[in-house]
């Protein structure tokens, strides 16, 4: 099991609230797996269920060794236009912590309500932003100084 | 699409429907009818 993803998204579900963005969880599971699992991490958010494989399909992030393919880690944040504002697919060592995506959000100039009428002007920036970060944690990965 | 997209920031993603944990079903432009959402895909229960 894969879940500490998932529980700091819980442990930040009051902040991201706060910072204007519902949160929401997909998997492969059977929805009576799925909510077990939202019980017993006490979720406070919707997950789906993708049992056919048909969104993870179509993102072309399944794996293809495991009982039927299932979600590589990945993360997403749309706003009400289902516009990308955010789009992280996740590695062994690069995985985006609920932590670091909420700092992302917080930025001043990354919120999307009412008072953001030029937000389109900020989608060009977070992958370059992103990626400077994993460049950063990748260069502290390899380079164990003591 | 044989291989899939992974959508990157600045796309409009085609709108889905998928059951939630409840059986109900939720379809993408629902989620982010009121507010921005952020969905992790997450390994699951294996």
């Amino acid at each position: 099991m894969c879940l500490r993803q998932l529980a700091g998204y819980r442990d930040h579900a009051a902040a991201f609230r706060d910072a204007g963005f519902d949160l929401a969880g997909l998997s492969v599971d059977e929805p009576v797996r799925s909510d077990a699992v939202r019980r017993e991490h006490q979720l406070p958010f919707p997950i789906l269920c993708d049992t056919r494989r048909e969104v993870i399909g179509t993102w072309g992030v399944i794996t293809r060794n495991e009982k039927g393919g299932i979600a590589i880690p990945a993360t997403l944040v749309f706003d009400r236009d289902r516009r990308v504002l955010f789009s992280s697919l996740d590695d062994e060592f690069n995985r985006v912590g609920a932590k670091a995506l909420l700092e992302y959000l917080q930025r001043p100039a990354a919120g999307s309500g009412p008072r953001s009428p030029r937000r389109r002007f900020l989608l060009a920036s977070p992958g370059d932003w992103w990626r400077a970060i994993r460049g950063a944690f990748r260069f502290g990965l390899r380079s164990p100084r003591t | 699409m044989a291989y899939g997209h992974f959508p990157e920031a600045g796309e409009i993603v085609a709108d889905f429907e998928l059951r939630d944990s409840t059986g109900a079903a939720r379809t993408l432009s629902q989620l982010v009818a009121e507010r921005p959402r952020v969905l992790v895909l997450y390994r699951g229960h294996w």
